[in-house]
């Protein structure tokens, strides 16, 4: 046989051991796009004694919509995907490649966990690999897909990514339901455990979509956003100028994304968990930007330990890929609830102080603005670089209630809703802050796109 | 016969008067009905020309030409000074439209 028919029958093997995961790729990268690497890397297992050819991962670089990525890929057909040293050394190489050029990462997740026999070699792989990946944070966006099982410590790469997307198969748990029904003694719920069900209580997954082939435009939106991968300016027509009278009547954060955000351009990100918050990126006046928006009505949102969790984890991203954030205020602060006073609030809270310092920022007070509410996502003295607030918003130290009952006092259940709107009346009027200097302008509502994009065009510089 | 003379010339005088009062009165009608017509046919003509110029579908615009062209009716608003306040007028109600207070340009960005 001579050399190339040898290198054909190698490579049908190589294709043949790899069907499924290759059918994947092909439906997240541009057609034909895909070149693999390391692509014969073969190894015995010792513990099973059989050739796990290309390692049960397949790596290389590709295209999607001609942005150039890197694609680790684990294969479930090779011993369920399970996780060796040979294999993330394999892992490693690609990593390190996207790193000296500057090139952001898909990682496609299915195992069912580490392959058993291999010790503590199989544990420094890990590591290795968790280790390039912090070296790449920051530098460029990496992505994670959950393709179906992903169990063990790999479902650490799902939470470390900056986007994680989840599918009708993925089920992403550290220990497997199996494991976990063993040790509870009882049956679990696959689903529950870490499958599309359990989004709304991990917050792990950034997107969920029905089939992979819906990811591919999503990872190509976020690529030409994200400044590093895309553009900090690109101008798509959007007039800066837009004015949304309809604000003036009603506003919710549906309505601001509309109003604010270039047409077709507003990405939400973690959609599903902690919604009282939502997160977006898109672009602004043409410019890279994240925007947080604080839903929960006329009472505004009451912060817990998952909401600021989520807002932890949107601003690090910003922080990371030089976005500045845009938030469109409406809470009332910390919640005041038994459960939430005994969680990990207080912490988390504390670390976004941490997270926001550096961050290019803007606050927009459309609601409320009430105690830490203000200090947090609006206070110059935070270091928001501009701050704003609508005609008919509210800033103040309490909320129209609790500011009666302390400030006022006299309150019975008779009078208590007269002396709410009094004290709302004479201490929640935006023009307090801006006589004190705290706020820039009091704005009309329709007008805010032409602020923030005035504004953002000042940092910019 | 000169009882019949004085009568004949008293009846003559008579005449003439009121002859005289019908030709006066008369005359003084006709010259009324001579300046009403000709008020009129100068009113309609000078109430056509400010239609003619109306170009603006503005309802701003259109009422203060509407103004300025029963003014020019009444006499004495010359054309080009009914546009001068139109303009000025216009560009009033311009500034208390509700827009934005400033403009959102284009910056020229560093390289």
């Amino acid at each position: 046989m001579n050399r190339v028919d040898l290198l054909k029958n190698r490579r049908a093997a190589l294709l043949e051991s790899g069907l499924e995961i290759r059918a994947v790729i092909d439906k997240i990268i541009d057609e034909k796009s895909f070149v693999e690497l390391s692509a014969y890397s073969f190894s015995e297992s010792e513990f099973y004694g059989e050739k796990a050819e290309g390692e049960g991962v397949v790596t290389g670089f590709a295209t999607v919509k001609d942005f150039p990525v890197y694609v680790v890929a684990q294969n479930p057909s090779v011993f369920s995907g399970g996780v060796s040293k040979a294999n993330c050394d394999k892992i490693c190489k690609a990593l390190i490649a996207a790193q000296n050029n500057n090139t952001p990462v898909i990682y496609i997740l299915d195992t069912k966990g580490v392959r058993t026999g291999e010790g503590v070699s199989v544990l420094e792989g890990i590591a290795d690999v968790l280790y390039e990946m912090n070296e790449l944070r920051g530098e460029v966006p990496q992505f994670a897909i959950v393709n179906g099982d992903c169990f063990g410590a790999f479902s650490l790469i799902a939470a470390a990514c900056d986007f994680t997307f989840y599918t009708d198969k993925s089920c992403l748990s550290y220990a497997s339901p199996a494991v976990i029904a063993a040790t509870a003694k009882a049956g679990t719920d696959k689903n529950g455990v870490g499958g599309k069900a359990s989004v709304a209580k991990t917050g792990i997954a950034d997107f969920t979509v029905n089939d992979v082939s819906e990811i591919r435009d999503k990872i190509a939106a976020i690529l030409s956003i994200v400044p590093v991968t895309g553009s900090p300016f690109e101008d798509n027509g959007d007039d800066y100028n837009r004015s949304t009278p309809s604000l003036d009547e009603k506003v919710c954060p549906d309505c601001l994304i509309q109003a604010v955000f270039d047409e077709g351009s507003a990405i939400e990100i973690g959609k599903g968990f902690a919604d009282d918050v939502r997160c977006v990126i898109g672009r602004i006046g043409g410019m890279s930007a994240g925007a947080l928006l604080f839903d929960g009505g006329e009472d505004g949102v009451s912060l817990t330990g998952e909401i600021t969790e989520k807002i932890n984890n949107f601003v690090c991203m910003l922080a990371d890929f030089s976005m500045p954030l845009v938030n469109f205020v409406n809470t009332k602060g910390i919640s005041k609830d038994f459960n939430v006073s005994s969680s990990t609030v207080l912490k988390s809270v504390a670390n976004l102080v941490y997270n926001l310092s550096g961050l290019t920022k803007i606050g927009v007070v459309y609601g409320k603005a009430v105690g830490l509410g203000y200090s947090l996502f609006a206070a110059k003295s935070m270091g928001y670089d501009y701050s704003y607030a609508f005609c008919n918003a509210s800033i103040s130290l309490f909320d129209s209630l609790e500011g009666a009952y302390v400030e006022l006092g006299g309150v019975t259940s008779e009078n208590e809703a007269k002396l709410a709107e009094k004290y709302k009346e004479e201490n929640q009027d935006p023009i307090n802050a801006a006589k004190d200097g705290y706020i820039d302008n009091i704005i009309e509502p329709r007008f805010v796109r032409q602020y923030v994009i005035a504004s953002l065009q000042m940092t910019e510089r | 016969m000169n009882g019949l003379l004085a009568s004949g010339a008293a009846l003559t005088g008579v005449t003439t008067f009121f002859l005289g009062l019908i030709v006066v009165f008369a005359g003084i009608a006709v010259l009324v009905a001579v300046i009403y017509i000709i008020g009129k046919i100068l009113g309609r003509t000078k109430k056509e020309k400010p239609k003619a110029e109306e170009t603006e579908p503005d309802d701003t615009v259109d009422a203060v030409n509407a103004a300025a062209a029963s003014q020019t009716a009444d006499g004495d608003i010359p054309p080009h000074i009914r546009a001068v306040i139109t303009a000025a007028i216009y560009a009033c109600l311009e500034k208390n439209d509700d827009g934005c207070e400033f403009i959102v340009r284009k910056i020229t960005r560093r390289s």
